[in-house]
């Protein structure tokens, strides 16, 4: 199945959010999807179990399948607006698992892979906190995720792979197309450590 | 095919560095180039490398602080090219010193071209660019204008007054097709590393050494790499960055 072309793999832990993601990649080389669970038949997937052993072997079967990749794209897992009082522990902690701890088990997998074929990249993409009720932990989870997305930048930085996160809105995950592409490209080698936030048409800056 | 190619693209202070990486880029991206640089000698040489490689370009210099002279150097592009549906405000220029010590008239020519000059030549070029309802604006700002830089006021107030420059542009423009970006990059080995050397007391090889220390990456940006940004947010896919200043630094360490 190896093309020599490098694959760009999209993970996330909602199959939904990373099939759209991976759909808004330009076609430049194989796109695999990995995620708990898929449903398209047009994209290269992985099922992944949901835990941090499960991100390790879901990697390596990347690795053996499609080759090392040039750049791992998270997706965010959607996050239903809930008002402070009604956010029972439960709730709370799934949002975190499904963004936070995926973004961390994800990068963590394919990090060693990425070490050893540089140039790479990793891009998480969250979400971006917009006014209204009922989003304190979409703004915490992505306050997370690009503070992690600047650490790991540190972390990686020596080893040739770029880090950055792109934060967009609840209803405008389009948006990141543009984005991921760029952080995709050659060209992006020197942009690290950084949350693009960009905005769908008609391009007036909100 | 490019979504660049056979649109007319101006670009200031390119007779070196980010500047004429960029043309050179856009050149093989199939733009035609016009080549603006305060020194003729240099503006005509990257115009010459742009021709060589395959591409069109022609040199049209002139100092971008000076309203005559916009008026005059984009006059030249359109006459060769057409009207200007790119333009990369890439012109700028350093000097260091503690601010207690900055000559007054220095401060105030590190501003006119570093901010003046943008706003003359986006001016300018705006009238065609909403006539046809397409235009790209990319401003080539600094780090230095978002954090700031012991010995560089001057620099860095007019950097950070062009990213506030773009996105109030951005706004006002929008809605006639027209896309107004910034890009922030961090050092870049160009020849303006000399004036930070010796800003700092150091080497050329001294200075970067630092630079790339600072960083996340371990190393100073080459400026094609900054080049190839710049001509991705001039292409067509760029709206969703409307009003942005997209920094390129190799990740601050700080």
């Amino acid at each position: 199945m190896q093309t020599g072309v490098s694959p760009t793999v999209v993970v996330g832990s909602d199959v939904g959010v990373v099939e759209e993601l991976a759909r808004l990649l330009p076609p430049a080389g194989p796109v695999v999807v990995v995620a708990p669970a898929h449903r398209a038949a047009a994209l290269s997937a992985v099922v992944v179990p949901g835990t941090a052993d499960g991100w390790a072997r879901a990697a390596a079967e990347v690795e053996r399948t499609w080759g090392i990749p040039r750049t791992v794209v998270v997706a965010p897992a959607p996050v239903a607006r809930t008002a402070l009082a009604d956010l029972a522990g439960p709730g709370w902690q799934s949002v975190l698992d499904r963004n936070l701890r995926t973004a961390a088990w994800a990068s963590r997998a394919f990090a060693p892979g990425l070490a050893r074929r540089p140039p790479a990249s990793i891009v998480l993409v969250t979400w971006r906190h917009t006014r209204g009720p009922g989003a304190v932990h979409l703004a915490a989870v992505a306050g997370a995720i690009r503070s992690f997305a600047l650490a790991l930048a540190a972390d990686l930085g020596a080893d040739g792979i770029t880090v950055n996160a792109v934060a967009v809105a609840e209803d405008d995950l389009a948006a990141a197309g543009p984005a991921v592409q760029l952080l995709s490209s050659p060209d992006a080698g020197y942009l690290t450590a950084e949350v693009l936030i960009p905005r769908s048409l008609p391009g007036r800056p909100r | 095919m490019s979504a660049l190619c056979g649109r007319v693209a101006l670009v200031t202070g390119a007779g070196q560095g980010i500047g004429a990486a960029t043309a050179r880029r856009l050149g093989a991206a199939g733009a035609l180039v016009a080549v603006n640089d305060l020194n003729a000698d240099l503006a005509r040489e990257t115009a010459r490398q742009v021709n060589t490689a395959g591409g069109k370009a022609v040199a049209v210099p002139g100092d971008v602080a000076s309203p005559a002279d916009v008026e005059s150097f984009t006059g030249q592009a359109e006459s060769v090219f057409g009207p200007v549906e790119v333009l990369v405000n890439n012109a700028a220029i350093l000097s260091m010193a503690p601010f207690a010590q900055f000559d007054p008239d220095e401060f105030d020519r590190i501003v006119n071209v570093n901010l003046t000059g943008p706003m003359l030549c986006a001016r300018r070029a705006l009238p065609a660019m909403r006539a046809a309802r397409w235009g790209r604006i990319v401003s080539v700002t600094s780090i230095w204008g978002i954090v700031g830089a012991r010995g560089a006021t001057p620099y860095s107030a007019a950097k950070g007054g062009l990213i506030g420059f773009t996105r109030a542009l951005a706004d006002e423009v929008a809605d006639d097709g027209v896309i107004v970006t910034a890009i922030a990059p961090g050092v870049v080995d160009t020849p303006q590393l000399a004036a930070d050397a010796a800003f700092a007391g150091c080497s050329l090889a001294g200075i970067r050494q630092r630079y790339a220390d600072d960083t996340l990456v371990k190393r100073i940006a080459a400026a094609d790499e900054i080049a190839g940004l710049i001509v991705w947010l001039a292409a067509d896919e760029t709206a969703a960055f409307s009003g942005q200043t997209v920094a390129v630094t190799g990740g601050r360490s700080e």
